[in-house]
C-alpha cells in the first residue's frame, strides 16, 4: 500500500529514519490519559482493577524528571499531584498495546478525591496576574466640562476546532527520544520533553507535522502531550502513540478565554476622549499560560486605536476550575477591539456624532505618533483607512439611510420587514510577541562543500508557501539552484530555536534573520573556504524598543492595520441575522501574492464570524455540557457572506506584513456595530446567540 | 472475520468484526492513521473513502460491506499524479492549507466530480461547505475546481 515516506538519503543532516514513526511498527504501544472526574479537590488515593502484565500505570511519583511543564512565566503540572484543579486534568497515564482495551480499563479507575469548595470564577483564590497601568490623574467625576460614558462588554470562549489530529508518536532509541507530532513550536517540545525526561535537549528530536492555520492554541498544548508520550515511551522502552479523540480534544484542549470589559470614558464638549478607565478580567481557566502576553496585547489594543491622553487600566488574569485557556486566532486583540468598538458607539451617541465622525475626531495617527505619543517610523494609517473604506462602501449615505429607515419603521410599525444595519470598525494586528524574551528567533545557515545550502530553524509553517518563498529568496541571494536549498526536517536541542510559527513571526522575524544570514554568507563566499556557517538571532532595531512595565515604545516588530465594514439584516420573525456584505480594507505593506493574502484574511474572517455568531461555549458547574461537542458548529463556506478584501497601498514602501489574524480581530467589532444599528439596542455580549438577538428585537419593539 | 479487499490498488486483508466501522478497521489493520475522523458521526467528511468508486464515510461503514470490494483512501489518492495536478491548480488559485485535510478535501471534490462533471458554481460552493475546516480556503477550492472541471470536460470532449 502506498504510504508517504520521509527520507533524504543523500543528505546526512536531514535524514529521518523512514521506519521510525511507522504506525504499523511492531511493539507500538498506546497511551491513554487518566483524567480527573472532579473539578477541584485533594487527590487521596487511586483504586483500580488488577492490571494485565502488559499494561503499565504511570502516576506523578513515577515521573523521571521535572513534574512541571512551563512556558515563559506560566506553568502547570504534567500530571496532577496532590490537588486537582479542573475536571479532566490528567492524573495518570496508562500504557499498553491495545488502545481500546486501555480505554475500557481507564473507565474502571477510581480516583479518590476530597472535593474542595470553589466559586465559579475561582475568585476566592485570587487572580494569576494583575496588570495596572496609569497615565495622568483621572478627572473628577463632577467636572462640568466632561461627561462620563460607561459600559460593560463581554465575549465568550471558542474552541480551536482543529483539523489536525492531535497524535503524538514517541520513539525511544539509543538513549535518545524521537517525537512526531503537530506543533507550532518544535523547540518548546524539545525543551519540555528534555525537562520531563531529565535528558539533554540534544537527545530529543522532533519531526513536526503541518498544523492548521490559526491554530494558536497549538503553541504549547502539543508540547504537554509530547511530555506524556515521551514519559510513557521511556517507561515502556517501546514506541508509543498518544492520540486524542476529537471529543476529548474538544473538552480539554485550550480555548479562547472569556473576557469582561468595564470601560468608563470621559468626553469633552467637542466629543474628544480625555480619559479612559478600564477594568478587564480574562478567564484563563485552571492554569495560566501566555497570560502576560494576552493581557498586554489587550491593553495595547485598547490604547492603539483612539487618542487617549490619560488612562487608568486594571487587567487581571482570572482563575477558574475549568481547562486552561490559550490563544485562538490571535492573542487578545480581538477581545479588546470588539469591546472598544462597541464602546465607541456609546461614546459617539453620547457626543451626538455619527460613529464615523466620532472615529475621525479621535483616531490615532494624525501626528505620526502611536500608543500615547510614541513617534512611529511609519505613519499610522487609521484615518486614511476609515476615510477610504467609507468612500468605497458609501458608508455615510447608507448609515444615514438605515437610521432614517428605523425612524420610519417606528412610525408605521412595519414589524416583519428585516432590520438593516451597517457598521464600521478599525483595528490592527501586532506582529511578533511583545516580550522579546518570550521566544527567540535564531537561525543557522550552512553553505556546504557540495554547494548545497542547509537551513536549520526548527520552525514549521501552516503552509508550504512560506518555505517555497524562502527557497526562492535563498536561491537568489546565494545564486544556488532552488533544489539545493534544504530545510531541516528534524529539530533537536542542538539546533537554533526559531520560536513558534505564530503571531506572523515567521514572516516578520525569521525571514529577516534568514536574509541577514544569507547576506553574511555571500560576503564571505569565495574569500573563505567552505563550509560556511552563520548563526544569528533576531535583534530588534532601536526604534522598536518596548518597555512592558511603563508601556512605552513600540511593542511589535510591525503592525498590520485594517478597517472592516459589515452590512447585515436581522429577520424579526425568525430572530436570525444574515450578513449581506463584508468589506475589509487592509494596509499590510507589500502584497506579494494577492490571492494567498486574501485567503489568509478570509481564514481570519471565518474564525471571527464563528466566534461572533455561531460558536458558543458555556461552562456550567465547571464543565461543558455533554452535548456541547455535538452541537458545536463551525462556519463553513455556506455560512460565509460575500467578503470583499482590498489592500490599501502604504504611503511609503513597507515590506510584507502578517495577515493571519487581522480578519479575526476586526470582524466581531464590525458585526456588533452593524447589529446595534439594525436593532437600535446596546448589545453587550458575544456571541450573538439566538437569545440575544431575540431579546434585542423584543426590546426594540417595546 | 477475515476480510479481503483491494486497498488503493493493492490486495489487502485484515481481521475485523463485521459490525466494526471501516475507519477503526483501517486504522488498526492497515495503519492508516491519517484517517482519524474528528466527528465519528459521518458529518465531518474527513474519513471519506470510495467504495467501488462511490464516496462513503468510513466511520459509518461496517466492515462486512467491504469484502471483495475496492477502497481508495485519501492516502492512496495523495500519491497519484492527479492529486499533484489538482493541487498545483488550487495553489495557483490561492489555496493555503495546512495539509491536514487538504488531501481529504481534494479527494472529496474529485470523487464528487466523477458523478457531477458539470457543476455550477453554486454546486461547488455547497460541496465545499460539506467538510468543515478552519483553513477558510473554500473560495480557493471553488475557483480551482471550477477551472479543473472545465479542463476535465475539455479532455473528455477531445477523447470523444
Amino acid at each position: 500500500m502506498p504510504r508517504p515516506r520521509k527520507s533524504n538519503p543523500d543528505d546526512p543532516h536531514f535524514t529521518v529514519d523512514p521506519d521510525l514513526f511507522d504506525p504499523e511498527a511492531k511493539h507500538l504501544q498506546h497511551v491513554v490519559l487518566l483524567r480527573s472526574e472532579v473539578a477541584h479537590g485533594e487527590l487521596l488515593a487511586v483504586s483500580h482493577p488488577l492490571l494485565p502484565p502488559e499494561v503499565r500505570l504511570i502516576l506523578p511519583e513515577h515521573l523521571p524528571g521535572a513534574a512541571q511543564f512551563s512556558v515563559y512565566k506560566g506553568k502547570l503540572p504534567l500530571l496532577a499531584g496532590d490537588t486537582v484543579q479542573y475536571r479532566g486534568e490528567p492524573v495518570g497515564l496508562l500504557v499498553g498495546p491495545d488502545r481500546q482495551a486501555l480505554k475500557l480499563l481507564a473507565a474502571q479507575f477510581d480516583f479518590v478525591i476530597r472535593k474542595k469548595s470553589m466559586s465559579m470564577s475561582g475568585a476566592d483564590e485570587g487572580p494569576f496576574r494583575t496588570r495596572q497601568l496609569t497615565r495622568g490623574e483621572p478627572p473628577a467625576d463632577d467636572r462640568p466640562d466632561l461627561q462620563w460614558v460607561e459600559g460593560s462588554y463581554s465575549s465568550g470562549s471558542q474552541d480551536a476546532y482543529l483539523t489536525t489530529p492531535l497524535t503524538v508518536t514517541a520513539v525511544p532509541k539509543n538513549g535518545e527520544i524521537y517525537l512526531h507530532l503537530p506543533t507550532q513550536w518544535p523547540s518548546l517540545v524539545v525543551q519540555a520533553v528534555a525537562r520531563a525526561l531529565d535528558l539533554e535537549p540534544a537527545k530529543v528530536h522532533v519531526e513536526p507535522l503541518m498544523i492548521t492555520a490559526h491554530a494558536d492554541s497549538l503553541v504549547w498544548f502539543p508540547a504537554l502531550l509530547a511530555c506524556h508520550a515521551a514519559v510513557a515511551a521511556q517507561a515502556a522502552g517501546k514506541p508509543v502513540s498518544l492520540h486524542l479523540d476529537k471529543d476529548e480534544e474538544f473538552y480539554f484542549a485550550p480555548k479562547r478565554p472569556e473576557a469582561r470589559f468595564s470601560l468608563r470614558t470621559a468626553l469633552d464638549a467637542s466629543g474628544q476622549i480625555r480619559f479612559m478607565k478600564a477594568r478587564i478580567s480574562v478567564n484563563f481557566g485552571a492554569w495560566a499560560l501566555f497570560d502576560q502576553e494576552i493581557l498586554d496585547r489587550i491593553l495595547i489594543a485598547l490604547l492603539g486605536v483612539y487618542k487617549i491622553p490619560g488612562w487608568q487600566f486594571t487587567a487581571q488574569a482570572d482563575r477558574s476550575h475549568t481547562p486552561p485557556r490559550g490563544p485562538v486566532g490571535g492573542y487578545g486583540e480581538a477581545l479588546a477591539l470588539a469591546a472598544l468598538e462597541n464602546h465607541s458607539l456609546d461614546l459617539a451617541e453620547a457626543a451626538g456624532l455619527t460613529p464615523l465622525d466620532f472615529k475621525l475626531l479621535n483616531l490615532q495617527g494624525r501626528d505620526n505618533t502611536w500608543l500615547g505619543g510614541h513617534a512611529t517610523k511609519d505613519p499610522v494609517p487609521l484615518v486614511r483607512l476609515a476615510e477610504n473604506l467609507a468612500l468605497l462602501t458609501d458608508y455615510r449615505r447608507k448609515q444615514a439611510a438605515f437610521h432614517l429607515l428605523h425612524q420610519k419603521r417606528r412610525e408605521f410599525f412595519e414589524e416583519i420587514l428585516p432590520r438593516r444595519g451597517i457598521g464600521l470598525a478599525l483595528g490592527f494586528q501586532g506582529n511578533g510577541f511583545t516580550s522579546a524574551d518570550l521566544a527567540p528567533a535564531s537561525l543557522e545557515v550552512r553553505l556546504e562543500t557540495n554547494g548545497k545550502v542547509y537551513i536549520y530553524c526548527g520552525l514549521l509553517s501552516s503552509t508550504t508557501r512560506l518555505f517555497s518563498r524562502w527557497k526562492k529568496l535563498v536561491s537568489s541571494l546565494l545564486t544556488v539552484p532552488e533544489r539545493d536549498v534544504r530545510f531541516c526536517k528534524v529539530h533537536s536541542g542542538a539546533l537554533p530555536d526559531a520560536g513558534p510559527s505564530t503571531a506572523s513571526r515567521s514572516l516578520e522575524m525569521v525571514e529577516k534573520v534568514l536574509i541577514q544570514c544569507c547576506e553574511a554568507i555571500a560576503a564571505k563566499r569565495f574569500r573563505q573556504p567552505l563550509p560556511l556557517v552563520i548563526k544569528r538571532p533576531f535583534r530588534r532595531v532601536k526604534h522598536l524598543h518596548w518597555d512592558d512595565e511603563t508601556f512605552s515604545g513600540i511593542p511589535f516588530v510591525s503592525v498590520t492595520w485594517g478597517s472592516c465594514l459589515v452590512e447585515l439584516e436581522v429577520n424579526p420573525v425568525q430572530a436570525q441575522l444574515a450578513i449581506k456584505r463584508v468589506v475589509m480594507l487592509i494596509e499590510a505593506g507589500e502584497i506579494q501574492d494577492e490571492k494567498a493574502a486574501r485567503t489568509a484574511v478570509l481564514q481570519g474572517v471565518q474564525l471571527g464570524l464563528g466566534w461572533t455568531l455561531l460558536e458558543s461555549l458555556a461552562w456550567e458547574n465547571h464543565r461543558l455540557a455533554r452535548s456541547a461537542f455535538l452541537k458545536y458548529r463551525v462556519p463553513t463556506l455556506r455560512d460565509l457572506p460575500p467578503v470583499d478584501i482590498r489592500f490599501l497601498p502604504s504611503e511609503k514602501y513597507q515590506p510584507p506584513k502578517g495577515l493571519g489574524d487581522i480578519g479575526c480581530q476586526l470582524i466581531a467589532a464590525g458585526v456588533v456595530a452593524a447589529f446595534r444599528q439594525a436593532v437600535h439596542q446596546k448589545t453587550r455580549s458575544l456571541p450573538l446567540t439566538r437569545k440575544i438577538i431575540d431579546d434585542a428585537l423584543r426590546s426594540y419593539e417595546n | 472475520m477475515k476480510t479481503d479487499f483491494i486497498l488503493n490498488g493493492e490486495d489487502a486483508t485484515g481481521n475485523g468484526h463485521p459490525q466494526e466501522s471501516l475507519l477503526d478497521f483501517l486504522v488498526r489493520e492497515q495503519g492508516l492513521f491519517a484517517l482519524h475522523a474528528p466527528c465519528q458521526r459521518g458529518l465531518c467528511g474527513r474519513c471519506n473513502v470510495t467504495l467501488d468508486g462511490r464516496t462513503v464515510p468510513a466511520c459509518l461503514t461496517p466492515v462486512f460491506m467491504v469484502k471483495g470490494r475496492e477502497i481508495v483512501t485519501p492516502e492512496g489518492f495523495k500519491v497519484t499524479e492527479d492529486y499533484k495536478r489538482i493541487l498545483k491548480v488550487l495553489e495557483e488559485e490561492g489555496l493555503v492549507q495546512c495539509n491536514q485535510c487538504t488531501a481529504a478535501q481534494i479527494f472529496n471534490f474529485q470523487t464528487w466530480l466523477e458523478f457531477n462533471p458539470e457543476p455550477t458554481e453554486e454546486d461547488l460552493r455547497l460541496h465545499a461547505a460539506e467538510i468543515p475546516c478552519r483553513c477558510g480556503t473554500g473560495e480557493s477550492l471553488v475557483r480551482g475546481f471550477k477551472r479543473l472541471s472545465g479542463t476535465k470536460e475539455a479532455v473528455r470532449a477531445h477523447r470523444r
